[in-house]
């Protein structure tokens, strides 16, 4: 399970209609790769039980910014809905070079 | 002619509602629906903690609820803060893309963040200068420090904060005018560690107010105004008075109800994620997404490209996986009308979804 690659988003609490968008992006993306990734949603404000990767809690010190999508600990798209294409991208980069 | 924003002076002097009302601007703003706002407020005793700290570490709780100061969990990142009706805070709502022009009060217009040409770092500095020439009208020199503070000397009289949220932009301040430092010192519990890098050794050490630095009181009302006739001249627009609308009072309301105004968020008492995984089977990719609280299943969702006979088959095993831990959800999957390969892939991906990621460690200190 440690292979696969991890998706990270951070969205409002309570979401936004936005946000849902930006979580039915992702889990699109989950079903496109089976048993190769891994979406954990990280709201604004809520304590974590799963430790966010350095990029998102970088991020987090740098910039508050709602919503944010990391592939692999890295930054794909903040601040919009993502297209799916852009974090298909990084996904695909992220297996190839995992 | 200068751009128009709301002035907003709600009155609104309770801490939980007021962030209730910040997070409704923001959200509505968002959408399009309010108008460019400054708005201006002072709050009653309360202790403001920032999004990612641990309350009960940074705050003594028993001494707050003793004296009615209010604990609240703010929107942004940062150390905790005291507050009274001594001091202020100002937010600035504005979109920061998507459109164009700028418009006025009312018109479902927008002041675009291409108004504002600096970095978000910049823009640190160009909110900080209401303050700093605030200070200077009383004789106070003050000057910007560090990423998005202003001091008088080595002490912090002004502190920023700024949110991004999709199409908003919110930035916020807080000036001590008045304070009082000897409540506030009682009701912050810092570690000791925030200090270690400064000269002073307490809150109260670190922080001024412009009437310590005066030797007197001063009438709050009078530096507000004084603040935002400063601020109108610095971001050239015009302030126009105005209320909050009904829709962002209701809004409000409901943030403050399932939100703000719940031990569950000011006290961050809920470890919950959301976590979606998928696999493939032989009856094709079965993809599960649960919301996970403390190692029990709050709610699961069920989807992929494998064939059932019939769909409510699913929605009644995730109807099943809600409310239980992992053995119990793996029962109530093998219970499952499904066909064999769709109910082993859950059973994996359940255990995945539950048992991944578990760590100790829930906060961080998001010292801006």
């Amino acid at each position: 399970m440690d292979e696969k690659v991890k998706l990270e988003i951070y969205i409002a609490r309570p979401p936004t209609s936005k946000c849902r968008e930006v979580v039915a992006v992702m889990e699109n993306v989950v079903r496109l790769y089976p048993d190769q990734v891994r979406l954990v949603v990280f709201e604004r404000g809520a304590p974590w039980s799963e430790e966010p990767s350095r990029a998102l809690k970088y991020a987090l010190q740098k910039a508050a910014t709602v919503p944010m999508c990391f592939v692999a600990g890295k930054l794909v798209v903040g601040g919009k809905v993502p297209g799916s294409d852009e974090v298909e991208r990084a996904v695909k980069r992220a297996l190839n070079t995992g | 002619m200068n751009p128009e924003w709301r002035l907003l002076q709600d009155g609104i002097t309770d801490a939980h509602h007021h962030f209730a009302v910040e997070e409704a601007l923001v959200r509505l703003m968002d959408d399009g629906i309010s108008p460019p706002t400054l708005r201006l407020r002072r709050v009653r005793r309360a202790v403001f903690v920032g999004v990612y700290q641990d309350t009960w570490a940074e705050v003594d709780v028993d001494y707050c609820r003793k004296h009615g100061i209010k604990i609240v969990r703010r929107a942004n990142a940062g150390g905790a803060v005291y507050h009274d009706l001594g001091s202020f805070c100002y937010s600035a709502f504005f979109q920061h893309k998507g459109k164009s022009d700028c418009g006025t009060v009312g018109s479902g217009a927008f002041f675009p963040r291409a108004a504002f040409p600096q970095s978000e770092e910049e823009l640190y500095h160009v909110f900080a200068k209401p303050v700093i020439r605030t200070c200077a009208d009383y004789n106070v020199m003050a000057h910007f420090h560090g990423r998005n503070d202003v001091l008088v000397g080595e002490r912090k009289i002004y502190g920023s904060a700024q949110i991004a949220w999709y199409d908003a932009f919110v930035q916020s301040g807080t000036f001590l005018v008045n304070m009082d430092f000897d409540v506030m010192d009682r009701a912050l519990t810092p570690p000791a560690l925030k200090f270690a890098d400064k000269p002073a050794r307490s809150v109260k050490e670190r922080v001024t107010s412009l009437a310590r630095e005066l030797g007197r009181e001063l009438d709050t009302n009078e530096v507000i105004e004084r603040f935002a006739v400063k601020f109108a001249q610095i971001l050239g627009i015009r302030l126009v008075p105005g209320e909050l609308t009904p829709r962002e009072r209701e809004l409000a309301g409901e943030l403050l109800a399932v939100k703000y105004g719940t031990d569950e968020w000011n006290f961050g008492t809920r470890q919950a994620r959301g976590v979606t995984v998928s696999a493939r089977a032989t009856s094709g990719v079965v993809v599960l997404s649960a919301d996970v609280e403390d190692g029990t299943i709050r709610q699961a969702r069920i989807r992929g490209d494998f064939l059932v006979s019939d769909r409510a088959k699913v929605g009644r095993l995730e109807q099943a996986l809600a409310g239980h831990r992992l053995e119990d959800a793996q029962a109530a999957v093998q219970a499952a009308e499904l066909p064999l390969d769709v109910k082993e892939t859950l059973v994996r991906l359940l255990t995945e979804v539950v048992q991944e990621g578990r760590t100790g460690a829930n906060r961080m200190d998001l010292d801006q």
